[in-house]
Parts: structure tokens; C-alpha cells; sequence
């Protein structure tokens, strides 16, 4: 088994990273890549960056800070929002990203994540999805940014997905975001026993305890924004609580 | 001075990461697209991610095939990073069976997607996984891995696995859900790493300073 990654989120809007609760009511934090270099030093395994205003304003934005972070970052970079088409995702991907995150335009034109897939091999596309409590077992997809539902069951979209190519899930909680109340580990548990692909749980995090019971429900990786961003835990000690409660993560020392 | 270290362009996507990881690590870099680069450099790396027939066909097209041959035999510094590594082999069954470069004996083929147990084994493989060296053992020092030991990690991700003829030439290997995989190679000046050095924190750049200090 691979294993288990921390994957700090980093929602931007404009030139700040931001952070919200549910989605909304954003508030500015600082320099995107001020933040991520801090936690690519202190041992994230990957990162993700998320322009949260791209498919509301038609673009993403996000090039040149991407292209500034891998000057001197070197763990993968996943980077989504307002990714439409393959010049898009060629865009992204050429300013050093090495996967790109799809939700809004995937919703409406499933047939963009086949295209994306075989263009640039399913390792390189995340499906994102933006999940929304409806009954008791039962999610719908959102996009925009948490802005507009689609009446889309949030499993059956995953399947399809799949099917279309996609090699990975950023599975966020909408209900639950910004909280600090844990994640949906219903949902992810729902969604991770119908598909092979690795999750990435989103969404909740709001002390270190938090991380291991979405990896009992069947994710492979789990990101994390503002118990990070405002220092409440680092993410060593995510790391070595998993570490403690038998989760298989990356051997990491600090420099 | 800085070291001088040539990175082939055939059209892979990572290629600015590996540029940026040898710039950071002090390294002179230039970008090779044509034959006389080949046959004058000092050290060449060819970088990974993409399909290993369109991969070769971009070669064979800049008529950089030769060149590189030549220039291996001369025993110049090569590192290959995971396609980069599969090229040297003498051919890959993906989509069908491509011939390589044909300088390590051996072939590329798909990792199982089923253990000997019968579970489904997630392909590809991506993630991050330790590496156990084979610089322990007699007769296989592997100058790209020094200083490297059981702590490092690297990042993976890869569908098809490089399968040499002469277990020999293997330095590293890691281990996916019960099968092991060449996690690197080394051969006279012959490199190759199946992970992603220029994706892997301090412990890739380690693998690349080293690579520069050959």
C-alpha cells in the first residue's frame, strides 16, 4: 500500500489565499505561497490549490502563482477551478502543476473528463466534487464553488466519473467545511465502497483526532486547510497520530 | 562552478519540475532538442510522464535516438526518471509492444492489477513509498542513492513496471501491495529511478544532488 497523504488545501481568490465556511463567507489569510512553501517544509505530501472564483469569472488564475510555488516546492500540485476545456488543463499542467482538479465543467460536460483522461492519462485528473447532505445516505453535487446545486446524486456522478477516466476524487463536504466539526465520513464511506480510485477527504477538519476516522472509512488521503493556516496543529502532529493508530504514512524527518 | 547538466525535451510534461529541482540544487541547466546537444554534453537526464510510443516516436523524430545511444556507450552520466528509465530497456508492451533504446537488457510491462490473492491491485501506482537499496548488498554501489536509507520516501505514480534481464543492474526496489517494483536502476553510468526525484522533497534532491556530483 502506498501510503496515507496530508494534503494542505489552499483556496485562492485572487492573489490571497482565503478560507470560508460551507464555501462562502471567505476571509483573507495571506500569500498563497508564502503558506505553501511553510508547508511543503513541514512535510505535506502533496498540495492543492483551488481558485474559487475561476468558474464564476470563466478563467483560472492561478498560473503564475503555480509557477512561482514549484521554483522551490517540490511534492505534487494539484490545481482546480474554472478548468473547462484541454487548452485549459495544458495551461495549468505547463506552469508545473501535475494534476488538474475538475468539478463545474466535468458537471456539465461529462465528456470533458474522458477527453482530459486520455489526453493527459487518468494519474493526471481529480474529479472534485463539492457534496451537499440531502436525506440520511443520500449527497448532491454542487458547483461553483458551493453556489449552485444540480440535483446530481453525488455517488452516481462519482461512478460515472470513474468510468470516464478520472484517477482521483476530491470529495469535499460542503455541510461540514469551515465547521471544525470533523468530515462526512458517512459520504466518504458511501462514495469510497462503490469505486477503486483513491479519495481525498475534505472538509472538517478541526483538531488532529479528526484524521483517522475518514481513513477508516475508505480514504486514501486527507487535506486540510484552516487548522494549518491559522497553526493550531502542524502536520507532523497529524502524522504521528495517524502513525500511532497503525495508519501507513510517509517516513518523513524534519531538516 | 555549476555543474552543467543537459535535460532532454521530447515533449514530457514534467519537464519544468526537473529543470526547477536542478536549478535549486545548483545545477547549470539546459534544455536539449537536437543532436549536437546530445553529442556535447556533459550529463543528460531525460525526464518521465507520458506514453512510452509517443514518448519514443518524439525521439526518433528529432533524431535523438542515435545521439543518445552514442553518448551512453561513451559511459557520460544518463539518469533516466521513470519513463526516462523505461526507454533504456529493450522494449514496453504499453499499448502494444514499442521497441526502446536497448541499452539495459529486459522489458517494460503493466503491473498486475490483481495480487497473488486475488485482490484488485490499484493501478496506477501513485504515492508516496520508502525504498529498500540494494547498496547494502556486494557489487551494486549506487552512486545516485548515497546517503539515502529506509527513511526516505519517494513519490510514485506509474502504470507499467521496467523488468531487467540481469537482476544486477536493479539498485532499488519498493513494494506495492505485495509485488516488488524496480524503484531504480544503475548500470555503468547508466541511471534510471522509476520515482520522481524532482516530486519527492529533500529526499529526491538528495538523489538529483548526487546525480550532479557524478
Amino acid at each position: 500500500m502506498s501510503s496515507c497523504r496530508l494534503i494542505p488545501r489552499l483556496d485562492i481568490k485572487g492573489p490571497n489565499l482565503i478560507k470560508g465556511i460551507h464555501l462562502e463567507g471567505l476571509r483573507i489569510i495571506g500569500d498563497p505561497n508564502h503558506y505553501a512553501k511553510r508547508y511543503y517544509e513541514a512535510g505535506a505530501d502533496e498540495l492543492i490549490y483551488i481558485d474559487t472564483v475561476a468558474s464564476l469569472y470563466g478563467r483560472n488564475n492561478l498560473t503564475d502563482i503555480v509557477n512561482r510555488a514549484v521554483q522551490d516546492i517540490f511534492i505534487p500540485i494539484t490545481v482546480g477551478g474554472g478548468i473547462r476545456s484541454i487548452e485549459d488543463a495544458t495551461k495549468i499542467l505547463r506552469s508545473g502543476a501535475d494534476k488538474i482538479a475538475v468539478n463545474t465543467a466535468a458537471v456539465r460536460t461529462p465528456q470533458l473528463l474522458a477527453e482530459l483522461a486520455n489526453k493527459f492519462g487518468s494519474q493526471c485528473i481529480v474529479l472534485s466534487v463539492e457534496a451537499k447532505k440531502v436525506t440520511i445516505n443520500s449527497w448532491e453535487v454542487y458547483v461553483d464553488n458551493g453556489r449552485e446545486h444540480t440535483g446530481i446524486d453525488v455517488v452516481s456522478w462519482v461512478q460515472q466519473a470513474v468510468k470516464l477516466g478520472v484517477g482521483e476524487v476530491l470529495l469535499t463536504s460542503i455541510d461540514q467545511e469551515g465547521t471544525r466539526q470533523g468530515f462526512d465520513n458517512e459520504l466518504i464511506h458511501h462514495v469510497s465502497e462503490k469505486v477503486q480510485i483513491p479519495i481525498i477527504a475534505s472538509g472538517g477538519m478541526g483538531v488532529v483526532e479528526h484524521a483517522i476516522c475518514p481513513i477508516k472509512a475508505g480514504a486514501s488521503a486527507v487535506a486540510f486547510a484552516d487548522i494549518l493556516h491559522y497553526e493550531r496543529v502542524t502536520i507532523d502532529q497529524i502524522r504521528q497520530f495517524l502513525k500511532k493508530e497503525g495508519v501507513r504514512v510517509r517516513s518523513w524527518l524534519q531538516k | 562552478m555549476a555543474t552543467k547538466v543537459g535535460v532532454v525535451d521530447y515533449g514530457a510534461g514534467n519537464l519544468l519540475n526537473v529543470v526547477n529541482a536542478l536549478k535549486y540544487c545548483g545545477a547549470h541547466v539546459y534544455i536539449i532538442t537536437n543532436p549536437e546537444q546530445v553529442i556535447h554534453a556533459d550529463k543528460i537526464i531525460l525526464p518521465g510522464v507520458g506514453a512510452f510510443q509517443d514518448g519514443m516516436n518524439v525521439l526518433r523524430e528529432k533524431n535523438l535516438i542515435e545521439p543518445i545511444i552514442d553518448y551512453i556507450a561513451t559511459e557520460r552520466p544518463y539518469l533516466g526518471i521513470c519513463l526516462g528509465m523505461q526507454f533504456l530497456f529493450e522494449a514496453s508492451h504499453e499499448f502494444g509492444v514499442t521497441a526502446g533504446l536497448d541499452v539495459i537488457k529486459g522489458e517494460v510491462i503493466a503491473i498486475p492489477s490483481t495480487t497473488s490473492t486475488g485482490t484488485i491491485r490499484r493501478v496506477p501506482h501513485v504515492g508516496w513509498a520508502s525504498i529498500e537499496s540494494a547498496n547494502d548488498k556486494e557489487n551494486n554501489n549506487c552512486r545516485i542513492l548515497n546517503g539515502i536509507t529506509g527513511e526516505d520516501s519517494f513519490y510514485f505514480v506509474h502504470s507499467f513496471m521496467c523488468v531487467p534481464k540481469n537482476s544486477s543492474v536493479i539498485s532499488s526496489i519498493t513494494e506495492y501491495m505485495g509485488l516488488p517494483i524496480v524503484a531504480s536502476i544503475s548500470y555503468k553510468n547508466v541511471y534510471g529511478t522509476q520515482f520522481h526525484p524532482e516530486k519527492s522533497g529533500e529526499s529526491g534532491l538528495k538523489v538529483l544532488k548526487n546525480f550532479l556530483q557524478l
